[in-house]
């Protein structure tokens, strides 16, 4: 999947709703990262699509399966 | 002859100890000699306790000589990462939100150690709050890879990497989430070993993720690994995370037979999930024909794509870090150095069920992890996808384009060590990483030592 790419008073928007107060540089880095962050988020949201209610609950994180 | 001194492993030094031939206060004013003459280069300590610690040394050696001894800990010089707390010495996880601060109470990790005898030596850089860097805005400046200055040697424990790999202390403690003690470890040529997660307690070190969180030791050889973990780990109340679990004596552990031991050879992180350097493949296949020298049974596995544990850590990291920081990002942002705030920042954008199906993934992964491993002890790969890590193309957010292959056994929460396997890219170091099941550093700690014993590699130095 493309990274998507979201328009910057779009993203400037998402920013100012969260709280975030930076300079256009870093403002327009970070746009670049949110716009890359659906490489990861999709992987977890495809794995909950397979598994659906089958997929584990989050109980014992890691060491006692 | 000073420089040979800072060179010794801790069990080298605790011998030479016991036969009369050193002292702790001999020791101390090598190593302070060699910080003074060399880390105005390397940049791995932001704070050196001289007085303090040569006053320690002297106890250490009028216990000594009254013949009382703490075991082969007392009176060895370690370094500490500046995110862990220590008593009345500052402690900033190199923030101006943390500026001089300092510290009343020790974290349990380093009162462990003390209470064994260690001698602080100072505290070494850490990227600000352990994700940080290198930033050029940095309260304090990045460290530079002892074997290359114009080198980054990674992080977030970069100073302590740096400290070892230099001879600026016999040893030094760092953290991991993601793989902060291993990949400095590997850049810099030193063994590096994450403990499992709930082995080592974190109380009194300043979270980066509450569920990843580790802190682990960082040295010169894998006996040393051994020597700090018998101290360091065990059950502590005060980390909600800490498990009331047995420590075994990890000195027995090391042998230079490897004769019974099954060994899963993961290669697919670096050869088809993400692509390593030729000389990295090159190195890590070597490595497994050593280790087959040794005796072990090898045989190639599959575990999951290297970018499902990525997605993973990097969400659960980013979620949880927001909810430690996002009050001072929001309402004072420019006290933070420009990584932090580009790395935080992105957290302010993972939503609740991202971070819900993060953590459900990973429990999959933990018992598809805990399945492969029913009749293995261990499995290997390499550290690193590359050596050569200018400091001026370490990118602010380089982690969305690029696996780390650490990660996968910080989000399986196993315990993972990495000794030096080689070199390339002129004179950089190459890591084989070592992971066995939550609760076996016996086994990571066996098979690195016979590895090592077995190979040239732990013994150079950088020429510093």
């Amino acid at each position: 999947m493309p990274p998507r790419a979201t328009p910057p008073e779009v993203f400037a928007a998402l920013a100012a709703e969260r709280g975030l107060r930076l300079e256009p540089a870093e403002l327009e880095e970070l746009r670049a990262a949110y716009d890359a962050l659906p490489l990861l988020l999709d992987r977890l949201r495809r794995k909950a699509r397979e598994k659906g209610a089958d997929m584990l609950p989050v109980v014992n994180v890691v060491w006692a399966p | 002859m000073s420089d040979d001194l800072c060179a010794l492993t801790i069990a080298e030094a605790a011998a030479a100890y016991g036969a009369g031939t050193l002292t702790p206060t001999r020791l101390v004013r090598a190593y302070l000699e060699r910080i003074e003459r060399v880390d105005g280069a390397t940049h791995a300590y932001v704070h050196v306790c001289r007085d303090a610690a040569l006053a320690a040394a002297v106890r250490a050696e009028a216990e000594m000589a009254r013949g009382s001894s703490r075991g082969p800990l007392h009176g060895i010089p370690l370094a500490v990462k500046d995110i862990i707390a220590t008593a009345g010495v500052p402690t900033t996880a190199n923030s101006r939100l943390l500026a001089g601060h300092v510290p009343q109470a020790d974290a349990t990790v380093w009162a462990r150690l003390a209470h064994a005898g260690a001698i602080l030596l100072g505290k070494a850089e850490t990227q600000e709050f352990a994700i940080g860097g290198p930033a050029p805005d940095a309260l304090y400046p990045p460290p530079r890879n002892p074997w290359n200055l114009a080198c980054y040697t990674g992080g977030s424990s970069g100073g302590s990497g740096a400290a070892v790999a230099a001879s600026l202390c016999s040893a030094a403690l760092g953290t991991d989430t993601n793989g902060s003690v291993r990949m400095p470890a590997a850049r810099c040529g030193i063994v590096g070993l994450k403990p499992t997660y709930g082995r080592v307690s974190r109380r009194g070190i300043y979270p980066l993720a509450f569920t990843l969180d580790t802190c682990g030791p960082m040295a010169r050889s894998v006996a040393d690994c051994a020597l700090m973990l018998e101290v360091m780990a065990g059950h502590d109340p005060a980390d909600a995370a800490s498990r009331p679990v047995p420590v075994p004596r990890y000195r027995e552990a090391l042998s230079p037979d490897l004769a019974g031991v099954r060994i899963g050879v993961v290669r697919h992180f670096t050869t088809a999930d993400a692509t390593a350097a030729p000389a990295v493949n090159e190195a890590f296949d070597v490595a497994v024909a050593v280790l087959a020298d040794r005796g072990a049974s090898l045989r190639d596995v599959r575990m999951a794509n290297v970018w499902d544990y990525t997605a993973v850590g990097m969400v659960i990291t980013m979620a949880e870090a927001w909810a430690i920081h996002g009050h001072d990002l929001t309402t004072r942002p420019e006290a933070f150095n420009s990584y932090s705030r580009a790395r935080f920042m992105l957290g302010a954008f993972v939503g609740g069920g991202d971070y819900v199906e993060a953590q459900r993934f990973r429990r999959e992964l933990a018992v598809d992890y805990a399945r492969l491993m029913a009749d293995l002890d261990v499995v290997v790969s390499p550290s690193l996808l590359f050596t050569d890590w200018q400091m001026s193309a370490v990118g602010k957010l380089y982690y969305l384009q690029q696996p780390m292959p650490t990660t996968p056994f910080s989000v399986l929460g196993a315990p993972a060590i990495t000794v030096p396997c080689g070199f390339a890219d002129g004179d950089l170091p190459i890591g084989l990483q070592i992971a066995a099941k939550p609760f076996d550093e016996m086994a990571v700690l066996r098979v690195g030592h016979a590895y090592e014993q077995a190979t040239p590699w732990h013994s150079r130095r950088p020429p510093l």
